[in-house]
C-alpha cells in the first residue's frame, strides 16, 4: 500500500491549501481563516492524515516535523481510534521527526469552538470571564458555508461573540468532509476540530472543545475527554470541556442568559436555516427549555411544545435515550406531567422499528456501500 | 455538618494508622507494609477522605499540606466521582494547604498493582522489561487476609514475583473496606488503590493499574482512564494501563506465558483458596482459555469446561455480558460450535426471556444487568 502523504502545502498567511495523497487519489484540503494560520510544523496535518492512513492501512508520511508531545501521543491516539471505530480503522506507522523547538509565546488568547448549540453555549458561558476568542468553523455544522444555513450560522456566531465581548475567529474549511470520508460515523468531527485547533497555535494557548456527553454516560465518539487532550502540543492545550454537566443541566444554565436564548441553534437538518422545530434534537431541546421555564423566551423555537410529536419520537438508541431520561428527571422535579408522560411514552419498546433496522443492517451487509452519515 | 477530618495520625516507618472522623463516627484506617510508607504530605489521605466527605456532604480537612498538582485536580476528581456515582456522592469543599515542594528524586522504580488476575497479569507481561516492583494489596481481592484465600493469594504473588525476577511490595490494609463503606459499588476500588499508590511515592515514579475495560466499552467505574491519572502528583504518575486490549486479547498474551497460566487467579468467591471453576468469572476465563487452546496448559483451573454448564451461567453485570460477547465472537472465529451455541443461548435467548420480567424482579433474582 502506498503511504498517505500531504503534498503541495501552500501556506499564505490566513489561507492554507494542501493535497492529501491517498493511493492515486489527490484530495484537496482548504482553509480560509480570519487570522494567520500556524504551519511551522506538520501538527495540523496529523489528525486528517492519520484517519486516511488508518482507513487505508498505509504508513502516514508528514511533510515536516511534529510537536514532540503530539508525536508521543500518536500511539495512544491510535489505540483509542481503533477501539472507538470497532476495528474499522487500523493502527499504522507514522513517519515524522520530532521538532527541535516548539515556541510558546506569551500573550496568546484562550478560545472555544462555537457553533451556537447547547454544548458550545454552556462552555462559552462557563468560561466567559477568561475567553478571548470564539472559533467558528464553516463547513462543520453547515456542510455548505455558502448556503442560507451557513450564512445564518456565521451571523449568529458574530452576534454571540459581540454579546460576549470576545473576538471571533472564522475558518472556512472542507476538512470535516475529508475526515468524514475516511473516518467512521463516530470518529470524524473530533479530528476535524483538532486540525483547526492546531492551525491556531500562534493565536491561542488553550482551546475548549465543548463536551457532548456527561462523565456518567460517555460513549465512543470523535470528541471525547480521553481523545481531545491527546491532540495538544507544547504550544496549545486542547480541553474537552463540560463533561461535569448533563445536557439538561446545560440547558437550564442557558435559560439564565438572554443572549444564549436569543442565539441558540441546535438543529442538524441541513435544509433548516435555523431550528426546524420538528426533529428529535429540536423537540428534546424545546422540552428542556419548557421544563426550565424558558421556551417562550427563545425566539428560535416555537413558543409552544408539540407534546404529541415529542411522544412519537423513536427514542430507541443511546445517547438519545440518555437525554430523554435526563428530561424525565427534570420533568418530575418541576411537575410537568404532560411532558413527563410524553417522554416516558417515547421510550416504549418499538419491535417493528427494531425489526426494520435489523433488516436494514442485513441489507447493508449484503450491499456494503459506505454510509454518508457523519458525526463524532 | 461536621467536617471530615483525620486525627491520631501515627506514621511509623512501614506502618501507618490514622482515624478518620466522618459522619459522627471514628473510622480507623491502617496500613502495614513491607517497605517504608511516604507520609510527609497528606496526599494518601485525600482519596479516602474525599469519598467520605462526598458521601456525608461535609467539607474535607486534611491534616498536612498536599501536592499542589493533586489539589488542583480535586474539582475534576469530584466531577467524575459525582457523575460515576449517579449523583450519590456530592461535590464538597476541600481545605488543605499546598505543599511548598514535592521532591521527585530520580532512580525510583516502576510499580504495578498485582493480584494475579487477568488485567494485572496482562499489564505485567506487557511491561515486563520496565516494571521493577509488584505491589500486592491484602484486603482487596481477599477481604480477610488471614483466610485461606488471603494466604493463597500471597503465596501466588510471591511465586510470580520470584519467577519473573521482580521485587515485591506487600501492603495489608482496610482502606478498601472504608472506601466501599462511604463510596458506591462503582467508585470505591480506584480511590482505595490511589491511597496505596500515594503511600509509595518515595519508592516509585510511576505505578500501573491494570484496566478492566477497553476504550470502546468504558463504563463508570472506580478505576478508569479518566480518573486514575488525576490522583497522581508531581512525584508519582498513576497510569491506567491496558484499555487498548479486550479481555480476550489479554488472555491471548497470558496464554503465551506458562508462569501466568500456572498462577492466574480470577475467582471472586471468598470461601475458596483457589479458582472455584464454577462461578461466572471462572467460567468466562476458562472459556477464553479453551478457545485459545490454552486451558489444558493451565495450572490454576480445571482442564475442561462443559458447554452445558456454560449455558446455565448467569450474566448479572454489564461486564459479564460484555465478556460473554467477546467470547462469542472468538468462538465463531475458531469454530468452537458447542461454546458458540451455549453463549448464544445465554446472551440471545435466555436474556430475552428474562427481559420479559419486570426489572425489579429481575434484579431481585440476580438476572438483570447492574
Amino acid at each position: 500500500v502506498r503511504p498517505v502523504e500531504i503534498a503541495d502545502v501552500r501556506p499564505d498567511g490566513s489561507n492554507l491549501d494542501a493535497t492529501l495523497v491517498v493511493d492515486d487519489e489527490r484530495i484537496p484540503i482548504r482553509y480560509r481563516a480570519s487570522v494567520p494560520l500556524s504551519v511551522d510544523r506538520a501538527d495540523a496535518f496529523l489528525p486528517v492524515g492519520l484517519l486516511a492512513a488508518m482507513r487505508t492501512g498505509a504508513t502516514l508520511v508528514l511533510p515536516g516535523p511534529l510537536s514532540p508531545r503530539l508525536l508521543e501521543a500518536v500511539a495512544t491516539l491510535q489505540d483509542i481510534i481503533v477501539a472507538f471505530s470497532d476495528g474499522e480503522l487500523r493502527a499504522v506507522p507514522v513517519d515524522a521527526e520530532p521538532a527541535t523547538d516548539v515556541p510558546t509565546p506569551a500573550g496568546r488568547g484562550i478560545g472555544a469552538f462555537f457553533g451556537g448549540g447547547v454544548d458550545a453555549w454552556y462552555t462559552a458561558l462557563e468560561h466567559a470571564d477568561e475567553l478571548t476568542h470564539l472559533v467558528h468553523c464553516q463547513g462543520f455544522d453547515a456542510f455548505d458555508p455558502a448556503s442560507a444555513r451557513g450564512s445564518a450560522a456565521l451571523r449568529n456566531a458574530e452576534e454571540a461573540a459581540d454579546g460576549l465581548g470576545t473576538g471571533l475567529v472564522v475558518i472556512d474549511t472542507n476538512v470535516r468532509a475529508v475526515c468524514a470520508r475516511f473516518g467512521t460515523r463516530s470518529i470524524a468531527w473530533g479530528p476535524g476540530l483538532a486540525t483547526v485547533a492546531l492551525l491556531l497555535q500562534s493565536e491561542l494557548e488553550r482551546i475548549a472543545v465543548a463536551a457532548s456527553d456527561y462523565y456518567g454516560s460517555l460513549v465512543p465518539w470523535g470528541t471525547h475527554p480521553l481523545l481531545d487532550p491527546l491532540w495538544s502540543t507544547e504550544a496549545i492545550e486542547i480541553d474537552h470541556d463540560g463533561c461535569e454537566s448533563r445536557r439538561s443541566e446545560k440547558v437550564v444554565r442557558l435559560a439564565t442568559c438572554e443572549l444564549a436564548l436569543q442565539h441558540l441553534r441546535v438543529c442538524n437538518l441541513q435544509t433548516a436555516e435555523w431550528n426546524c422545530g420538528r426533529c428529535e434534537k429540536c423537540l428534546r431541546t424545546q422540552a428542556t427549555l419548557r421544563l426550565a421555564g424558558a421556551l417562550g423566551r427563545c425566539p428560535s423555537f416555537p413558543d409552544t411544545l408539540d407534546v404529541r410529536a415529542l411522544s412519537r419520537l423513536p427514542m430507541t438508541h443511546d445517547p438519545n435515550r440518555t437525554y430523554t431520561r435526563e428530561n424525565i428527571r427534570l420533568a418530575r422535579e418541576v411537575g410537568d406531567w404532560p411532558v413527563l408522560a410524553a417522554l416516558v411514552w417515547s421510550l416504549r419498546p418499538r419491535p417493528m422499528l427494531w425489526a426494520r433496522r435489523r433488516a436494514g443492517t442485513v441489507r447493508r451487509a449484503l450491499n456494503p456501500r459506505r454510509s454518508t452519515r457523519t458525526g463524532g | 455538618v461536621s467536617p471530615v477530618e483525620f486525627v491520631d495520625l501515627e506514621p511509623d516507618g512501614t506502618e501507618l494508622s490514622v482515624t478518620m472522623l466522618a459522619g459522627g463516627t471514628r473510622v480507623p484506617i491502617t496500613y502495614t507494609s513491607s517497605t517504608p510508607l511516604s507520609m510527609e504530605r497528606a496526599d494518601s489521605l485525600l482519596p479516602v477522605g474525599l469519598i467520605a466527605a462526598m458521601r456525608t456532604r461535609a467539607p474535607l480537612v486534611l491534616p498536612r499540606p498536599a501536592s499542589p498538582a493533586l489539589l488542583a485536580r480535586v474539582p475534576r476528581i469530584q466531577d467524575v466521582l459525582h457523575a460515576f456515582s449517579g449523583g450519590e456522592l456530592a461535590r464538597v469543599e476541600v481545605e488543605a494547604e499546598a505543599a511548598d515542594a514535592v521532591p521527585a528524586p530520580a532512580g525510583r522504580g516502576r510499580g504495578s498493582f498485582f493480584g494475579g488476575g487477568v488485567d494485572a497479569f496482562s499489564t505485567l507481561l506487557k511491561h515486563e522489561a520496565s516494571v521493577t516492583h509488584l505491589v500486592f494489596l491484602q484486603g482487596f481481592d481477599a477481604r480477610d487476609p488471614s483466610s485461606p484465600k488471603g494466604d493463597a493469594a500471597r503465596a501466588t504473588v510471591r511465586a510470580v514475583a520470584d519467577a519473573m525476577g521482580k521485587q515485591l511490595v506487600e501492603i495489608e490494609t482496610n482502606v478498601r473496606d472504608v472506601c466501599r463503606h462511604f463510596g458506591t459499588r462503582t467508585t470505591a476500588w480506584g480511590p482505595a488503590l490511589a491511597c496505596c499508590a500515594l503511600l509509595l511515592q518515595d519508592q516509585f515514579e510511576q505505578i500501573l493499574i491494570g484496566a478492566t475495560d477497553t476504550y470502546a466499552t468504558l463504563i463508570p467505574w472506580g478505576t478508569h482512564p479518566l480518573l486514575d491519572p488525576l490522583f497522581g502528583t508531581e512525584a508519582l504518575q498513576i497510569v491506567h494501563d491496558g484499555c487498548e486490549a479486550t479481555r480476550v486479547e489479554k488472555l491471548r498474551r497470558i496464554a503465551r506465558s506458562q508462569v501466568a497460566l500456572d498462577h492466574l487467579r480470577v475467582c471472586p468467591v471468598q470461601r475458596g483458596a483457589t479458582n472455584c471453576g464454577e462461578c461466572e468469572k471462572c467460567m468466562r476465563t476458562m472459556t477464553t482459555l479453551r478457545l485459545l487452546g490454552a486451558l489444558d496448559r493451565s495450572g490454576s483451573f480445571p482442564r475442561t469446561v462443559n458447554a452445558g454448564a456454560l449455558a446455565r451461567v448467569r450474566l448479572p453485570t454489564r461486564h459479564s455480558e460484555l465478556f460473554a460477547r467477546q467470547n462469542l465472537r472468538l468462538a465463531r472465529e475458531v469454530g468452537d460450535w458447542p461454546v458458540y451455541a451455549a453463549l448464544s443461548w445465554t446472551l440471545h435467548t435466555r436474556s430475552k426471556v428474562h427481559g420479559l420480567l419486570p426489572p425489579r424482579l429481575r434484579r431481585a433474582l440476580g438476572l438483570a444487568s447492574r
